[in-house]
């Protein structure tokens, strides 16, 4: 133990005259006793009866001695330097990105970081509070401030890495804001990671949350230089031969050292193709795989070689559906809607007059042009100025001029502008109750969108050439986007990958009609009627997910393909830009002059007790 | 020295005795001879040359044979009022003064009485005292000569009484007034008085500083006859186990004045002298 002010212990020299005062009361007063001989008789058995009688008589000198040398001691401020302590109130912030499964040093990072958070809550004194926030590229509070070391354990072991990348500044963001709820809170940061390196501005922290942060921040960094290789891309697209399909892949190693292994293509769960690959020091290559057209939509590359992090070793892809679209144009004839159709991507337009139609699934969709769909509708339909009243009921046109205003936010109307579009006239609609309008004039339907578990339509109110539209970009806009949703293609296809973290937006599926996303490692998700703008979040592992809906299946790949992630760089401490140890704890300066001055006052309390009980 | 109307209550006491004094004075008190008093003391059977004025013919109605009345002889008794002079009795405030107001009171009574009272101090030895007094007429030379007693004697109270033994005196009623604080063999001296044939009676006076002594802190304790010192610090402790050693002295000193046919009073200075003498000491008997 040392003292911050020695200089209290003069205070000593106050013993010495104790002393003699001591001596100096020793004057004893004298008092004449008629029987001397019966005070000699009680002394012998007063004596006989105690032994600490005598101690009584030095005891009061002891005490008073005790009592100046404790109060000088407490105002020398005794203090202790403990190491291992926590404040009051602490955060463990616990990195869980794809990163912290490196294996370099046998145990993952993550493992480790583990480990020491929990060496942490173990050590902590008595009383500390903990908070545990999860750190990706968002910030999720784990637990909330508690002071049950078991929860709070309890809650690091079922913490497990994910396959994302890494973000510290919401979490540090979210940290620092909770932390200045108490005065004392400290911040542990469990990382391979540092959010006060030189790309912390990147990473969005002004200079004074940077100052406040580097103050409260206890980064403990975990992992070592390792090595490593990763599948940095996979793409499909159409090859030069008719039938074949280009798969390119892209591998980039991050060690200082030559990797070799395998790089091998997997279409739906099996081998097609494998190729060596050399890499230098930090090295990069390229490779293009031709595979049929026809076949699996589910694409894997492989990396296989010896490296520290095995979830960057794997990319997926999930490959375009079939480029062309069948559509059948029953009119009578309208050569700027058959003009339009025919300009879609991948669209392939077959014509039929209305008296031909016999019903048909060979058609991905069916537009309908002035013409009356038959009942019992099954597919996907674009319906411009219906007739008749099978599909919905209809009271004739009516005059207008009319102007459209849209829904902004459906997909059919995405990056259409109907401002410079006049209708003169349109159909009267009625649309049934489970119909919605997406579109009117006034109060007049426009745009209904009629989905069904088997039917899935578009209907206009409007004769094309009722309207100046055809003059105007919106038109072409409006049918692909139709187009595109009413059959799944294009802007509404699902995505063929999304990174990890990255929502995926569920267009592609049928609004009102619940579906079930299947996750990488089977579990099965189900869910409400899918909404209009409904995306899907849970994307913290890489692999294919799939969602089903009715007889319909959509799957998307998710992958890390994070070049930065894999480097598994380590934050140095002269990078953090502080002086601090990337060590559990801290060594804190804990006083003691408090507890000795409760000495003190225990002292001089017993010596008053000793005295008056000699009285 | 005592309060007048006091001494009118003690003017209707008398001392009372044990055994019936043989003097060869008259005086007031039954005597242990026959005499011719008027209080009856015995028959016996008449012999030739009885006077046949005390024939008691009540008797020889009864019984036809002659009986003698027999009377006793009313003889003086004599008092002795030994006053303890020695130092201790001084060493607590009110203890000596105390003690000489019930040497007054007993002598009063015993002059009242037509008894025959010899005042002495001791103090290691008997001090000389003045000639034997009778009669209430003499009450003021007693209280004369118990207020001029000092306390400054250092002698041990059994040798003084065997002293006063030895110096022969007639038998009678010995009255000792002291505090009894001796080392030893202190019972020497009222166990010679007995064997003397004298009736004892043991008046303890101890002051209320002996009793319940208020001592505290670091003190050095005097004897105040010796003139020894022990150093001592008063503790709760301490006192004590004084108040249980000086209760096993008196109590040992009563049972040892119960054994010898002493009888024995506690005075306390902080007892009013009235209730001593109207009630204590008439409950021990002394006076009546």
């Amino acid at each position: 133990m040392s003292f911050l002010a020695p200089s209290a212990f003069w205070l000593l020299l106050l013993i010495p005259p104790i002393v003699l005062l001591w001596f100096m009361k020793l004057r004893r007063e004298t008092f004449k006793v008629p029987a001397g001989f019966l005070w000699k008789r009680a002394l012998e058995q007063a004596r006989a009866e105690s032994f600490f009688e005598r101690l009584k008589v030095n005891l009061l000198l002891v005490l008073q001695i005790l009592a100046v040398a404790g109060l000088a001691a407490a105002l020398a401020r005794p203090y202790r330097t403990v190491v291992g302590t926590m404040p009051a109130h602490a955060i463990l912030v616990i990195d869980r990105s794809a990163s912290m499964q490196a294996t370099e040093t046998g145990a993952t990072r993550f493992e480790r970081a583990r480990a020491l958070a929990l060496q942490t809550v173990r050590e902590a004194p008595p009383g500390t509070s903990f908070m545990v926030i999860s750190a990706t590229t968002q910030a999720r509070v784990e637990m909330p401030f508690t002071d049950d070391r078991e929860a709070v354990a309890r809650t690091l072991r079922q913490l497990h890495p994910l396959d994302t990348a890494t973000r510290l500044e919401p979490s540090m963001r979210l940290a620092l804001s909770l932390s200045r709820q108490f005065g004392d809170a400290e911040i542990a940061l469990f990382s391979d990671a540092s959010p006060l390196t030189s790309d912390a501005d990147a990473d969005g922290l002004d200079p004074v949350s940077r100052d406040e942060l580097s103050r409260r921040l206890r980064p403990v960094t975990v992992g070592a230089p390792a090595r490593n290789a990763a599948v940095i891309a996979l793409e499909a697209r159409a090859g030069r031969e008719a039938g074949r399909l280009d798969v390119l892949a892209a591998v980039r190693s991050t060690s200082k050292e030559p990797l070799k292994g395998y790089l091998e293509l997997h279409r739906g769960g099996k081998l097609v193709d494998a190729r060596e690959v050399d890499l230098k020091a930090e090295g990069r290559r390229d490779l293009i795989f031709h595979i049929d057209e026809a076949g699996d939509d589910v694409l894997e590359a492989r990396l296989v070689l010896s490296d520290d992090l095995d979830i960057d070793n794997h990319a997926f892809t999930v490959l375009p559906r079939a480029a062309r679209t069948r559509i059948l144009l029953v009119s009578e004839g309208n050569p700027f809607l058959e003009k339009a159709l025919t300009l879609l991507p991948g669209a392939q337009v077959f014509r039929l007059r209305p008296g031909e139609y016999r019903g048909s699934n060979a058609y991905a969709l069916t537009v309908w042009d002035n013409a009356a769909p038959p009942a019992g509708l099954r597919g996907s339909h674009l319906v411009l100025h219906p007739q008749g009243a099978a599909l919905l009921p209809t009271e004739g046109d009516r005059k207008g001029p009319f102007t459209i205003s849209a829904s902004a936010d459906h997909p059919l109307f995405r990056f259409v502008d109907w401002t410079p579009v006049h209708v003169a006239a349109m159909q009267s609609m009625q649309p049934p109750g489970w119909a919605t309008v997406v579109a009117r004039a006034g109060p007049l339907p426009v745009v209904v969108v009629m989905e069904k578990a088997d039917l899935r339509a578009v209907v206009v109110a409007f004769d094309l050439f009722a309207t100046d539209a055809p003059l105007s970009p919106a038109l072409p806009i409006f049918l692909a986007n139709a187009t595109a949703w009413l059959t799944g293609t294009g802007v509404a296809a699902a995505p063929a990958q999304v990174a990890t973290e990255a929502p995926i937006p569920l267009d592609f599926l049928h609004t009102g009609e619940a579906y079930t996303a299947t996750l990488p490692d089977g579990q099965r998700l189900p869910s409400a009627p899918k909404t209009v703008g409904l995306t899907f979040s849970q994307t913290d592992h890489q692999g294919i997910y799939t969602f089903t809906q009715g007889e319909r299946v959509h799957r998307v790949a998710v992958n890390l393909a994070n070049p930065a992630e894999s480097t598994l760089a380590v934050a140095s401490p002269s990078a953090t830009g502080t002086a601090r140890a990337a060590a559990v704890t801290q060594p804190r300066m804990v006083e003691y002059w408090g507890l000795t001055v409760l000495c003190v006052l225990a002292l001089v309390m017993g010596e008053w007790l000793v005295y008056h009980q000699r009285r | 020295m005592l309060d007048p109307a006091f001494l009118r209550k003690l003017e209707m006491l008398s001392l009372a005795t044990r055994r019936a004094p043989s003097n060869i004075f008259s005086g007031e008190h039954a005597g242990a001879r026959h005499g011719h008093s008027i209080e009856f003391a015995d028959y016996r059977n008449y012999s030739l040359g009885d006077d046949f004025r005390h024939i008691d013919w009540n008797a020889y109605g009864r019984l036809e044979k002659l009986f003698l009345k027999m009377f006793r002889e009313e003889t003086e008794l004599s008092v002795y009022l030994l006053v303890d002079a020695s130092a201790s009795m001084d060493a607590v405030p009110d203890k000596f003064r105390y003690a000489r107001e019930v040497a007054a009171a007993l002598g009063y009574i015993a002059l009242c009485n037509c008894d025959r009272l010899v005042s002495l101090a001791l103090d290691g030895e008997v001090r000389p005292g003045g000639p034997a007094l009778r009669g209430k007429a003499r009450a003021p030379r007693l209280f004369a000569f118990l207020e001029a007693l000092e306390a400054t004697g250092a002698g041990r109270l059994d040798r003084a009484l065997q002293a006063f033994v030895h110096a022969r005196q007639r038998p009678g009623l010995v009255l000792v007034v002291s505090d009894f604080l001796q080392e030893g063999e202190v019972f020497e001296g009222l166990k010679a008085l007995r064997r003397a044939r004298h009736d004892v009676f043991a008046v303890q006076v101890l002051g209320a500083a002996e009793l319940h002594p208020a001592l505290a802190g670091d003190l050095r304790l005097v004897d105040a006859e010796s003139g020894q010192a022990q150093d001592v610090t008063m503790t709760g402790r301490l006192l004590e186990a004084y108040r249980q050693t000086l209760q096993a002295y008196l109590d040992e000193l009563q049972a040892h004045c119960a054994q010898y046919g002493i009888g024995h009073a506690l005075a306390s200075t902080e007892r009013p002298l009235q209730e001593l003498v109207l009630e204590a000491l008439r409950r021990e008997s002394l006076v009546r």
